[in-house]
C-alpha cells in the first residue's frame, strides 16, 4: 500500500489556510521542471471552484514568470492552460473518456447524461431484466407496498447507485443481499407452522 | 494584384472596418485556401460531410476484424467512430501527412489511420486535402496575382505546412510581410462583474448607449446575445443577433421526427408532435384527422385511426391514395425496431417526405434547406446495405447542423462586431467583450508526444495543442493593443449555473504596463485583476451611473406594480353563453369555474393538438375501459359472465398497440408487464363481483340524452344533458345498475365522494337513465388500478355509508347549474377557487359554506389539470 502511495502528496488543512495556494505552487514547480501544459490535470467539485482554480493557476504562473529565471516556460504555460485538464471531476473525466473512447471500446459520441434523464435511461437499460424478474418481484413488492407506480424499480435503482458509489462488484452485492435478508429474517422471527392467510381473507 | 491579410483566426473576421479598398481581402486559412484554389484553377465541388463519413465508414468496414483497434467502438457506434477517425485523419492530412506510417513506433491511432489510408476505396477531398495539395499546386507556373500577404502574426507561429505555403508564395514573387514589433499600448481594462447575464446585459447596454457620437466601438460577442439584445432594444439600440445554435428549431425537427415515427413500435407522442409541427409536411386536413384519432385512442390502427383514414379518403382534396400512404408510413408498415433494415427501405420511406417537401418548398422558401438535407440523406441511404436506427439518428444529426434562431436578426449598427477579440485588426477606441468566459474553446488533444515525435521524423510537423493555445492568447493580447479601452463582461452565473472564469483575463492584465509600487514591488496578478474589477452594483453614485469612462444620469421611474389578475371579469350580458348541452365533465366545470368553462366552451381556447394525445393515467384509463367493453361483448355473445385470466390477457395484448402503443416502446416492458398483471386480476374481480351479486351487464358505453329543465333568472330554460355510462346492468331485483370505471392513482378520493354524498357523476347517471325519475338505482365507481368498488350498495362488497342522498345531491347540483348559468349569461365570469380565496381573506363565507347557505353544490374544479391556470393567475407569482 505504501509503495502505491509513494508518489502521493496529501495536503490537509482547514479552509482558508492556503491549500489552493500550495497547489498552484506545486503546479508551477512542475512546469519549471518540464511538465507541458497538457500534462497538468487538476480537479475540484464545483464549476465555480474549477474556474477559480484555473484563474489562480494562471495568475501564479504569470506572477512567478516575473520573478524567476524560467519565466518563458511559466508565461508559455499560462498561455497554454486551455489544453490542461482543469475542471470539475465530471468534466475532466468526461473529457478523458471522450479522448480515449476508441481505446476504451466506447462510442466517441459520449454525452453526459443529464440528471433528469438518468432515471429514464436506467429504466431503459434494465428494462428487459426487470421484466424477466417482475413476476417474482411483484408479489413481494405488493406486500411491501412498493408495487404502485414502479416504486420497486426506484428501490432497485437506489440499490444499484449505492453499489456503484461504493464500488461493489456484483458478487459482493449478492453477498450483501444475503446478509440483508438474514438480518431481516431474524427480525421476522420463525415462520408459523401453518399458513392461514387464505382463511383470513374469506 | 491583390493584397491579402492573413491570420490563423481571421476566417470569421469582418472583411474590413475602415480603409476599405478593392483587391484587398482579410482571410483565415480556409479563405486563403479557397482564394489560392480559385487562382490556380483547382477548385472542386463541395462534398457534404456525411458523404465523407460514409466513405470512411466503408474503409473501416474493409479493415475491421475482431482484433482491430477500433473494432469494439465501430461495432457499438459505426457512424461516430468513423467520424472521429476521419477528423483525426483530416488533422494529419492538413499538416502534410501523405498516409504513411512513420518509422520508429506509433500509436494504435496512427497505425489504424495509416491502414485506413491504404484502403483503395474512394474518399472525397475536404479542406484538409486542399491545404495539403497547395504546396505542389503552387509549384505550377499558373499566376496567383497576389502582390502581398500581410501576416497577422509572425511566420513561425503558423503550423509548418503554412510556412511552406508562404515560402512557395514568396518564391513566386509575393511579398510576405510579417507584423512589426507591437507598438500600441495596452488598453485600459475594466472588468464588469455581474451576478447574472441579465444584470450584465443592462450595464453593457447602458455603456453602449452612453458612448460618444464620434469614435469607434467594437462589440465582441463570444456567447449568444438574446438577453443583451433585449436590453439594447430598451435603450433604442440595434440588436447584435447572435443566437444559440440549436437542433430544436421546428424546421430542423421535420427529418429527425419523421425517421422516429416511421420506426416501430408506434410512438404516438412523437407522431403527435410531427403532425402538429408548425410546417408539418402532412396535409393539414389529414394531420388534423389523425391528431383527433390519437386524442381518442393513443395508438395506431384502431377504430379511431381507421375513422380518420376514412375521413381523409373521403376528403375531395386528399382521397384514398394519401390515406393509404399515411397509414402505411405511420401504422401498417413501420420499420422493425430490432436489427437493421436496408438503406434502400429507409430511403423509400423518405421518398414520401421528399415529395411533400418539394411541393411545399415551392411556396415556402425556408423548407428548401430541409429538402436539400433530406435529398443528401436519401442518396446516402440508398447505397447502404444495412442501416440501424442509431446510425440513422447519428446521420440525421450530422446532416442537420444546429441552426440559429431565425427570429434573432442582427440590425445594422455603428459598431464593429467580432466574435473574438483576436479578430480585431483595425484600431478602435473602445471594445466591450460580451461572453468573455465562453471565449476560449478547449482544443482537441488527440496526439501524444510519441506520435508527434514520430510524425516529425517523417516530415509531418503537427502543431502541438499548446502551440495553438498559446497563439490564441498571444494574438488576443496583441489585438487588445488596438483599442484604448477594453471592457470585459464577467458573470457569476450563466443559465442558472455557476460559471467558470477564463484565464485569458490574467494574460490580458499581465500585459498591462508595469505597476510597481513605491518600493519597486509588483502587485500580484490576482490583485491587478481585482483592481480593475467593478461590481455592477457599485456603478451608481449620486444618481449617476458610470462605467469605464462612460456615464449616464439615472432617472427614477415609478415601480411597476405587479397586478394580480382579478378573480372575476364582467363582460356584457351574453345570452349566447347559455350552454347548448352539458356532459358530466362540463357540468362540473361550469359549477366550479365559470371563467374556465367560458374560455373553453365559448371562447374556444384549447391547447395544441400534440399536447392532447393522452398519456399516463388518461391513456391507461381508455385502454382498460376498452378491455372491459370488448370482454363484455365477447362474453355476452357466448352467454358467459366471467372471463378467464387468459381471455383478459389476450384482449389486453390485442388492444395495447391500438390504444396505448407507447407502452410498447423500449424501456416500458416491465411497466407493461406489471400493468398487464394488475388488469388481469382487477378485471377478473370486476366481472366476478358482478356475477356473484347477480348483476347482469346490459350495455357498455350506453349513450343518453335527457332534457334538464332549469330556472335561470326566473325564466324556464332547457339544457340537453348528454353522455354515456361506462357500465349499465340490471340486478336480481330488476333495478338498473350503473358503474363508472376509473383508473386513478388513488381510490380514496372517489370513496370520499361516495361517503360524503358528492358523487355527482353517479347521481347524474342515475337521473339520466332512470325511467321513473327516481335516483335510487344502485351505482358504483370501480377503481381498476386498486380493484376496489366505491358504492353505498352492499352488492359491491363493503358498502359505504353516505352522508347525503343522491336526490339531495342532484337537487343541489341543479341549483348550482342554474346559479352558474345565470352568472355567465349575465357576463359575470369567475375563477371559482380564486374568488373563494378572496372571500376567505375578507372573512366572508366562502366555498362549501357559501354554497350550502345557498343550497347549491359547491364545485371543486380540477385546477391542477386546467389549461387556463396561467390565464386566471392561479399559477402566476405576483409577489
Amino acid at each position: 500500500m505504501t509503495s502505491q502511495l509513494a508518489n502521493v502528496r496529501m495536503v490537509s488543512a482547514s479552509a482558508g489556510t492556503g491549500k489552493t495556494y500550495y497547489l498552484t505552487d506545486v503546479i508551477a514547480d512542475q512546469i519549471v521542471a518540464g511538465t507541458p501544459a497538457s500534462g497538468i490535470l487538476a480537479t475540484t467539485f464545483t464549476r465555480k471552484a474549477a474556474g477559480e482554480l484555473k484563474e489562480r493557476i494562471a495568475a501564479k504562473l504569470l506572477d512567478r514568470s516575473g520573478q524567476e529565471q524560467s519565466s518563458g516556460q511559466l508565461r508559455d504555460a499560462a498561455q497554454q492552460l486551455s489544453v490542461s485538464l482543469i475542471g470539475t471531476v465530471n468534466s475532466v473525466c468526461g473529457q478523458l473518456l471522450r479522448e480515449y473512447a476508441i481505446h476504451a471500446g466506447l462510442s466517441p459520441a459520449l454525452e453526459q447524461i443529464p440528471e433528469d434523464e438518468q432515471k429514464a435511461l436506467f429504466r431503459m437499460a434494465t428494462d428487459s431484466v426487470l421484466s424477466d424478474y417482475s413476476d417474482r418481484i411483484l408479489p413481494v413488492a405488493e406486500r411491501l407496498s412498493l408495487a404502485t407506480d414502479g416504486a420497486w424499480v426506484a428501490t432497485i435503482q437506489a440499490i444499484c447507485e449505492a453499489a456503484r458509489t461504493n464500488m461493489l462488484e456484483p458478487a459482493e452485492l449478492a453477498q450483501s443481499a444475503e446478509r440483508s435478508w438474514e438480518g431481516f429474517r431474524e427480525v421476522l422471527g420463525d415462520r408459523a407452522p401453518t399458513d392461514c392467510r387464505a382463511s383470513w381473507l374469506h | 494584384m491583390m493584397d491579402v491579410e492573413f491570420g490563423w483566426f481571421l476566417d470569421r473576421a469582418p472583411w474590413t472596418f475602415r480603409g476599405s479598398r478593392l483587391n484587398a481581402v482579410r482571410v483565415g486559412r480556409q479563405g486563403l485556401t479557397q482564394l489560392l484554389q480559385t487562382r490556380l484553377g483547382i477548385t472542386r465541388p463541395d462534398v457534404p460531410h456525411i458523404y465523407r463519413v460514409n466513405q470512411y465508414a466503408a474503409r473501416l468496414r474493409a479493415t475491421d476484424r475482431p482484433d482491430a483497434w477500433f473494432h469494439r467502438s465501430f461495432a457499438l457506434d459505426p457512424w461516430s467512430t468513423a467520424q472521429e477517425l476521419l477528423y483525426a485523419r483530416d488533422e494529419l492530412v492538413a499538416n502534410g501527412w501523405a498516409g504513411q506510417l512513420p518509422e520508429g513506433g506509433s500509436s494504435a491511432l496512427l497505425s489504424a489511420l495509416a491502414e485506413l489510408e491504404a484502403v483503395r476505396l474512394p474518399l472525397s477531398a475536404a479542406l484538409a486535402d486542399d491545404i495539403a495539395a497547395l504546396p505542389a499546386a503552387l509549384a505550377t507556373p499558373l499566376p496567383v496575382d497576389i502582390s502581398t500577404v500581410r501576416l497577422q502574426h509572425t511566420r513561425n507561429q503558423f503550423p509548418a505546412i503554412w510556412q511552406e505555403i508562404l515560402s512557395a508564395l514568396e518564391a513566386r514573387g509575393t511579398d510576405v510581410v510579417e507584423p512589426g514589433p507591437e507598438t500600441g499600448t495596452a488598453p485600459g481594462i475594466t472588468v464588469l462583474g455581474a451576478e447574472t447575464e441579465r444584470e450584465a446585459a443592462e450595464h453593457a447596454a447602458r455603456w453602449l448607449a452612453a458612448g460618444p457620437a464620434e469614435g469607434s466601438t467594437a462589440v465582441v460577442t463570444s456567447s449568444p446575445t438574446a438577453i443583451l439584445d433585449q436590453h439594447l432594444d430598451r435603450h433604442g439600440l440595434p440588436a447584435l443577433g447572435v443566437s444559440e445554435k440549436s437542433a430544436w428549431r421546428a424546421q430542423d425537427q421535420i427529418i429527425p421526427l419523421f425517421f422516429e415515427v416511421v420506426w416501430g413500435p408506434a410512438n404516438v407522442q412523437l407522431l403527435g408532435e410531427f403532425l402538429s409541427l408548425p410546417g408539418t409536411p402532412v396535409p393539414r386536413q389529414a394531420a388534423r384527422a389523425l391528431l383527433r384519432a390519437l386524442r381518442r385512442e393513443p395508438g395506431t390502427g384502431g377504430p379511431a385511426w381507421q375513422d380518420a383514414l376514412s375521413e381523409i379518403a373521403s376528403e375531395p382534396k386528399l382521397g384514398p391514395d394519401p390515406a393509404a400512404q399515411l397509414d402505411a408510413l405511420f401504422s401498417r408498415n413501420l420499420l422493425p425496431e430490432q436489427g437493421t433494415v436496408s438503406g434502400a427501405e429507409v430511403a423509400a420511406k423518405a421518398s414520401w417526405l421528399s415529395a411533400r417537401l418539394a411541393r411545399l418548398a415551392a411556396v415556402r422558401e425556408e423548407l428548401k434547406p430541409t429538402l436539400a438535407q433530406l435529398q443528401d440523406l436519401q442518396a446516402l441511404l440508398a447505397g447502404m446495405p444495412q442501416v440501424s436506427r442509431q446510425d440513422l439518428r447519428r446521420m440525421a444529426a450530422s446532416i442537420i447542423p444546429p441552426t440559429s434562431d431565425p427570429l434573432a436578426l442582427a440590425h445594422a449598427s455603428p459598431w464593429l462586431h467580432l466574435r473574438h477579440l483576436n479578430e480585431l485588426t483595425d484600431h478602435v477606441d473602445s471594445v466591450i467583450w460580451w461572453g468573455f468566459q465562453s471565449a476560449t474553446v478547449r482544443s482537441a488533444r488527440r496526439w501524444d508526444s510519441e506520435d508527434i515525435a514520430a510524425l516529425e521524423r517523417a516530415g509531418v510537423h503537427l502543431p502541438a495543442a499548446e502551440q495553438l493555445a498559446a497563439l490564441e492568447v498571444a494574438q488576443t493580447v496583441a489585438a487588445s493593443r488596438r483599442c484604448r479601452r477594453l471592457v470585459i463582461v464577467q458573470t457569476a452565473q450563466q443559465r442558472g449555473e455557476q460559471s467558470e472564469g477564463n484565464p485569458l483575463l490574467e494574460a490580458l492584465v499581465a500585459a498591462q504596463p508595469d505597476e510597481r509600487d513605491g518600493q519597486g514591488a509588483m502587485p500580484s496578478t490576482a490583485d491587478r485583476v481585482a483592481a480593475r474589477t467593478v461590481s455592477a452594483r457599485k456603478t451608481v453614485n449620486d444618481g449617476v451611473w458610470s462605467l469605464a469612462g462612460r456615464a449616464a444620469p439615472l432617472v427614477p421611474v415609478s415601480r411597476a406594480e405587479t397586478q394580480v389578475p382579478p378573480s372575476s371579469f364582467a363582460v356584457p350580458a351574453s345570452p349566447h353563453f347559455l350552454p347548448d348541452s352539458l356532459s358530466f365533465t362540463q357540468l362540473g366545470n361550469l359549477i366550479g369555474c365559470t371563467l374556465a368553462w367560458v374560455l373553453q366552451k365559448k371562447a374556444g381556447l384549447k391547447p395544441s393538438d400534440a399536447q392532447n394525445v393522452p398519456t399516463g393515467n388518461a391513456m391507461i384509463g381508455t385502454l382498460t375501459h376498452k378491455v372491459v367493453e370488448d370482454l363484455h361483448r365477447e362474453l355476452a355473445a357466448r352467454h358467459e359472465a366471467v372471463p378467464s385470466r387468459e381471455h383478459i390477457g389476450a384482449t389486453f395484448d390485442r388492444l395495447v398497440p391500438l390504444l396505448a402503443s407507447e407502452l410498447l416502446l423500449p424501456g416500458r416492458a416491465s411497466e407493461l408487464g406489471h400493468l398487464r398483471s394488475v388488469v388481469k386480476s382487477s378485471v377478473l374481480k370486476f366481472f366476478s363481483t358482478l356475477s356473484k351479486a347477480g348483476v347482469v351487464i346490459q350495455a357498455m358505453e350506453e349513450s343518453f340524452t335527457r332534457e334538464l329543465p332549469l330556472s335561470v333568472d326566473g325564466e324556464e330554460r332547457v339544457v340537453q344533458v348528454e353522455g354515456s355510462a361506462d357500465v349499465v346492468g340490471i340486478d336480481s331485483e330488476g333495478r338498473r345498475v350503473v358503474i363508472d370505471l376509473k383508473w386513478n392513482n388513488w381510490d380514496k378520493y372517489k370513496r370520499a365522494e361516495v361517503r360524503e354524498g358528492k358523487a355527482l357523476q353517479l347521481a347524474l347517471y342515475q337521473w339520466a337513465l332512470a325511467e321513473d325519475g327516481g335516483l335510487d338505482a344502485p351505482t358504483a365507481f370501480y377503481m381498476i388500478k386498486q380493484a376496489t368498488f366505491a358504492s353505498t350498495d352492499p352488492a359491491f362488497g363493503n358498502p359505504i355509508e353516505s352522508l347525503q342522498s343522491p336526490a339531495v345531491l342532484w337537487k343541489k347540483a341543479v341549483r348550482a347549474a342554474e346559479f352558474s348559468i345565470s352568472e355567465v349569461v349575465n357576463g359575470r365570469l369567475t375563477a371559482g377557487p380564486l374568488a373563494d380565496a378572496e372571500r376567505a381573506r375578507a372573512g366572508e363565507p366562502y366555498g362549501e359554506e357559501l354554497a350550502e347557505m345557498e343550497e347549491r353544490l359547491h364545485g371543486n374544479p380540477p385546477c391542477r389539470f386546467c389549461h387556463f391556470a396561467r390565464l386566471c393567475g392561479l399559477k402566476g407569482d405576483f409577489s
